[in-house]
């Protein structure tokens, strides 16, 4: 800061702040306080559960000869796609933001010159890449666990489909992690409002006919699997009066994949925008 | 000179309550004091100031400009919140360090702002200690130095002093008033008139949200020295003293209680001379005496009874 004679004062501005460096200093930050923070321990837990699910189903059985095949696509598409994503955004993506509102600390980053929507791209950034190595290293330990165990009957062939599982999972650990980081920018009670949807109306929704299981992300994420494709065959039920073809509406991997990262991205910007316009001073964000 | 921070007709209320009503007033360089009872509506004031609160009525300007979300304004500005709260995972210097790469830092200059950040708070020694194993203090200090981290020139402090010890606290008024020195415009809130005394003449006095006195300490002062004070004395015989003590100009009342005695006056310098007058010359029975409501919320209740 300078004086001139005149008396007023000539400020020298601090420098205009990088955006990519600003990206990265939220990504480093939320990287270090992830890994940091006892949450991690477990999410580790969570996927080092079905590796320990199946060590200890194929130690118990007598005969130790079972369908391999059948297991690991039951293990990929219910636990690995189906399963920990959710699991993992449920613990880690909700409180990404929350956290800083619940703890107060949001008056931190609100009060310098960031963009608000960068930060939500860093620190999203690093949840996915703390999940995708997780998810991915697991899946990768649980294929290999497959291969090695002796009696379990599984073809090689199997694992050509194992790309377009971790393809599956990490697209699920990203949508639904998009979604419960906006949850955590809008409301008080993310981790409520994430269970709701993600294991109320999505169940809900994807059971009834029709069009309604568009409007959830099961429904897109499951036609990334393997078995995605097989859904397109539309399901019975058996009634006394006869059975009836349950109508849904047939989705392709190319709309599913572009709805699923549409939606993704859409989130993260919405919850960027609200950071930026949301006041937050009525909330405990700022200390009030 | 022109001001750096200003208001007119600012207002905020959440509901029915009105957190602060009709402050106009404008802030120059140099160290300014908020002064206001807890709950005078004296963050929620600063939080207008930094963009965090969207007034309900009225305009704030910084540097001539809207502060809320103009990344110009906000640049040129350091803030420290009244919150304890701070990112508990990592050191005092991580956080500090971190809050710059997220300001958009490079690694070099983060790392060395951090350091400097920390040396000028006195924090080097403790600076790579987790933050949960410091003290109330140890998180004050450096949650001043991150307000520090960028070249600023409008300092904002929410009731800095908080939880420092009295070593802690001579540190922090010397560092304001040399802060002050250099033109910087600092704005310092706190509920205590002695604080916010040691580092700046010029006070902005709230209550119940709105503006009750703007200007130089003296007057405030002496707006203090009109109110009457309550001295409440503890003594085995408190009638020997109302003899003495009914001498004392502007006495205004004297009352016998369980423990001693309750004197009510205008002048509290004339009655602390009779007290100790009376301990040499009698000797001293007096076990204790204080003021009982030499703080601001009693000088607000007057101020506003008046």
């Amino acid at each position: 800061m300078t004086h001139d004679n005149s008396d007023s004062i000539i400020y020298e501005a601090a420098p205009q702040p990088g955006c990519a460096a600003a990206f990265c200093g939220a990504l480093g930050h939320a990287l270090v306080s992830l890994v940091r923070r006892k949450r991690i321990y477990i999410a580790l837990g969570l996927t080092i559960l079905p590796i320990g699910i199946l060590v200890v189903a194929w130690s118990l059985l007598p005969s130790r000869v079972i369908a391999g095949d059948r297991i690991f696509r039951a293990f990929m598409d219910n636990v690995y796609v189906m399963g920990l994503p959710q699991l993992l955004a449920l613990l880690l993506a909700t409180m990404l933001i929350a956290e800083h509102i619940e703890g107060r600390t949001l008056s931190y980053v609100l009060t310098r010159p960031m963009s608000r929507p960068v930060w939500v791209w860093g620190r999203f950034t690093a949840y996915a890449i703390v999940s995708i190595v997780l998810l991915v290293s697991s899946m990768l330990a649980f294929s290999a666990i497959c291969l090695m165990l002796p009696g379990l009957d599984l073809a090689v062939g199997i694992l050509t489909g194992l790309p377009q599982y971790i393809a599956a999972a990490c697209m699920a650990v990203i949508v639904y992690g998009a979604l419960l980081v906006l949850l955590g920018v809008l409301s008080r009670r993310p981790v409520v409002l994430g269970v709701f949807i993600m294991y109320g109306w999505e169940t809900l929704a994807i059971a009834l006919p029709g069009a309604m299981g568009l409007l959830t992300v099961t429904r897109y994420v499951r036609r990334l699997t393997p078995e995605g494709s097989m859904l397109q065959n539309p399901p019975m039920i058996a009634t006394r009066i006869g059975d009836f073809e349950l109508a849904t509406v047939e989705v392709s991997l190319v709309q599913a994949l572009v709805t699923l990262v549409l939606l993704s991205l859409l989130c993260v910007f919405a919850a960027g925008l609200a950071l930026k316009y949301r006041e937050f001073s009525g909330a405990r964000a700022t200390g009030t | 000179m022109s001001a750096i921070v200003t208001t007119k007709n600012l207002s905020k209320w959440f509901g029915e309550v009105i957190a602060v009503n009709n402050m106009s007033v404008e802030i120059h360089p140099g160290v300014t004091g908020l002064l206001g009872p807890n709950g005078s509506g004296k963050s929620t004031f600063l939080k207008m100031l930094l963009g965090l609160c969207v007034p309900s009525r009225g305009e704030v300007t910084i540097f001539d400009q809207m502060p809320r979300n103009n990344r110009e304004v906000l640049r040129r500005v350091g803030y420290c919140p009244e919150t304890e709260d701070m990112f508990d995972a990592l050191t005092g210097f991580e956080f500090i360090y971190w809050l710059n790469r997220q300001w958009g830092m490079e690694r070099s200059v983060a790392k060395k702002r951090a350091f400097d950040a920390c040396e000028r708070v006195g924090m080097t020694e403790r600076m790579h200690d987790r933050i949960t194993h410091y003290s109330k203090g140890m998180r004050q200090r450096i949650k001043i130095g991150q307000a520090l981290a960028l070249p600023t020139d409008l300092l904002i402090l929410d009731e800095p002093m908080s939880g420092l010890d009295p070593n802690g606290r001579e540190e922090i008024f010397a560092l304001l008033q040399s802060l002050g020195a250099e033109g910087l415009t600092v704005i310092v809130s706190s509920h205590i008139l002695y604080e916010v005394e040691r580092v700046t003449d010029e006070i902005l006095m709230m209550h119940q949200g709105s503006l009750l006195a703007h200007g130089h300490v003296r007057e405030i002062r002496a707006l203090i020295d009109e109110h009457p004070h309550t001295i409440i004395i503890e003594c085995a015989n408190p009638r020997k003293w109302i003899a003495r003590l009914t001498a004392v100009p502007g006495l205004i009342g004297l009352e016998l209680t369980t423990t001693g005695l309750t004197v009510r006056t205008k002048d509290p310098d004339q009655c602390y001379q009779q007290l100790n007058d009376g301990i040499i010359e009698d000797g001293a029975d007096i076990t204790a005496f204080h003021c009982a409501d030499d703080n601001l919320q009693a000088v607000f209740d007057y101020l506003v009874k008046r």
